[in-house]
């Protein structure tokens, strides 16, 4: 009883660290942007891709290949948002989820021509392939590790947003970016940098992930509907709610599919739906 | 430093804009010199409120030339005006709601005479609210905050729209008050944008009155202030605004 709790509430804060690394990015540039970018799973994908590269192909210890997943990926954020994103600002639904579902698709056929169809696994330090014991029961290191990878980058967010000069920006953009603008601030500048950042951090989730979330072409597309809720339940623009929501969602996933297997993914949509419809706006929803 | 500059002149030429394809601001010009200040009044929907926005440039500009200083500003981004020394209070004051009172204020920082210090002493209210959040104010409050924000950009040009509207009659009065302050104890060029023609006449040498996307009166104050028959006809009869408040 006690071991089915610890390894449901393990896998399922593993499961949830890993859907708010990859989701949070999502959350603050549709927050702050108001562009709903459904190719955000294919930055994750990528990120997957470059910590499988480096660490399989370049022989690069994963400690170097983490950051460079960021690094790589976030630039590439950058230039779509420079190239094309910026272009779709204030533009009507139907034009962005068109633009952003045909770069997803786009990413899909990129990955397959150059990895192939088949899921990759990056090469994982020693140090974190064996197992430790929690409260008398064995689980995997790297999970642990994933854990804490999570509610470091959800500290390191928090930090940024709360605490820095840049953060104040982003906040009062997301409030208000034609004040944001009348003050001095350099709004586009701040959205692309912010837009990298999510891009980022979703790279770095998908190569954090890739245990839980597998590295495959379709990835962002398999897992869409997963960084939406977690985007949708914990509110836009915020840093803590997606952190709340992906929590829930996790736990309850992995509690619904290891107690009553029979009935897969129904719990998460059950609870996904009772709490859009107790706070429309999420958690700690800025704008709904 | 703000106060040293000497090409601080604000200057527009045959201004036409307006939102998208409507215009709304019909050939508009006028300067303001360095220092000095400027009441605009005019019954609702005139437009004053379209230029501070045009000036600040946050509608369309159809024509017209926009300078400040040495500089053409009409091509400007919002933000690049800012930094070339527009300060902006807007008539919805706009405080940052998820931002603490001090972060409201610090977040346009930039240095120059204005500092945090002498806001809080300009309006020590904000200062025990320093902690509270943008959202958790009081409409005076949120004005002196307003204020307070424009001020620490340490601009050379202030635009204000309607400070004292929807607030309390003390309230007002207390505003004025810092505003007077404002006025006589800095060299900054203010525009003010004002519904009561007797604040608004009261605080600038200079009233421009718009009508209709025009400006159907720009001299003294004191003009009509002595010509209470003159004031009406400009601004129209039963227009909202009265000489007293
Ligand atoms: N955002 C907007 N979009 C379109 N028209 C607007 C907008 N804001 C104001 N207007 C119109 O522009 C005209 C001038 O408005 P405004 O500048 O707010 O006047 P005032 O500040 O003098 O009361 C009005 O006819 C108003 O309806
Ligand atoms: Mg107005």
């Amino acid at each position: 009883m006690i071991t089915a709790a610890l390894t449901i509430l393990f896998h399922g804060l593993a499961f949830a660290m890993v859907l708010y690394i990859v989701s949070v990015g999502l959350g603050i540039t549709m927050g702050l942007m108001n562009f709903a970018n459904l190719a955000h799973g294919a930055f994750a994908a990528a990120g997957g891709y470059v910590v499988v590269v480096a660490t399989r192909s370049l022989g690069l210890p994963f400690w170097v290949a983490l950051p460079a997943a960021f690094v790589v990926v976030a630039l590439a954020g950058a230039v779509v948002e420079r190239l094309v994103v910026r272009t779709l600002y204030g533009a009507d639904e139907l034009r962005q989820v068109l633009f952003s579902i045909a770069l997803l698709f786009m990413a899909i056929a990129g990955f397959t021509a150059a990895f192939g169809p088949l899921q990759q696994q990056p090469e994982i330090p020693a140090a974190l392939s064996g197992q430790i014991a929690l409260g008398g029961v064995e689980f995997p290191s790297y999970r642990a590790f994933v854990i804490a990878a999570g509610v470091v980058i959800l500290a390191a967010l928090w930090l940024l947003i709360g605490r820095t000069r840049i953060g104040m920006r982003i906040r009062a953009a997301v409030d208000n970016r034609n004040m944001a603008e009348a003050i001095g601030v350099d709004t586009r500048m701040l959205f692309t940098l912010t837009f990298a950042l999510g891009t980022g951090i979703a790279g770095l989730g998908g190569g954090i992930g890739a245990d839980v979330l597998s590295i495959t072409p379709t990835y962002g597309q398999e897992y869409l509907v997963l960084f939406l809720i977690v985007v949708a339940v914990g509110g836009l623009g915020s840093i803590f709610g997606p952190f709340l929501a992906a929590l829930c969602i996790g736990v309850v996933d992995v509690a619904g599919k290891y107690l009553i297997p029979e009935f897969g993914a129904f719990f998460i949509y059950g609870v996904v739906i009772a709490i859009l419809l107790a706070k429309p706006a999420g958690l700690f929803g800025v704008r709904s | 430093m703000p106060d040293t500059r000497t090409d601080s002149t604000l200057s527009l030429t045959n201004v036409r804009a307006g939102y998208g394809a409507t215009v709304v601001l019909e050939d508009l010009s006028f300067d303001l010199a360095d220092g000095e200040k400027l009441s605009i009044i005019g019954r609702n929907g005139v437009g004053k409120t379209t230029l501070l926005a045009t000036i600040m440039g946050l509608t369309r500009l159809h024509a017209g030339r926009i300078g400040l200083g040495a500089l053409d500003i009409a091509a400007l981004r919002p933000n690049r005006r800012a930094h070339a020394g527009l300060g902006f209070v807007p008539q919805q004051r706009e405080i940052f709601p998820s931002l603490t009172v001090e972060e409201n204020l610090l977040v346009g920082l930039r240095p120059g005479g204005w500092t945090l210090e002498r806001v809080y002493d300009l309006f020590p209210r904000l200062q025990q609210r320093r902690t509270n959040m943008g959202n958790q104010l009081s409409g005076g409050e949120q004005q002196m905050l307003a204020f307070g924000r424009a001020l620490l950009t340490n601009p050379r040009v202030l635009l204000l729209d309607e400070p004292f509207e929807g607030l309390a009659p003390v309230i007002v009065e207390q505003l004025f008050q810092a505003l007077l302050r404002l006025r006589d104890e800095s060299r900054l060029s203010i525009i003010m944008v004002e519904q009561h023609a007797k604040l608004a006449l009261a605080f600038a040498p200079r009233t421009m009155v718009m009508s209709r996307g025009r400006v159907a009166f720009d001299g003294a104050s004191r003009t009509l202030i002595d010509d209470p028959a003159r004031l009406d006809a400009l601004c129209g009869i039963g227009g909202g605004i009265g000489v007293a408040h």
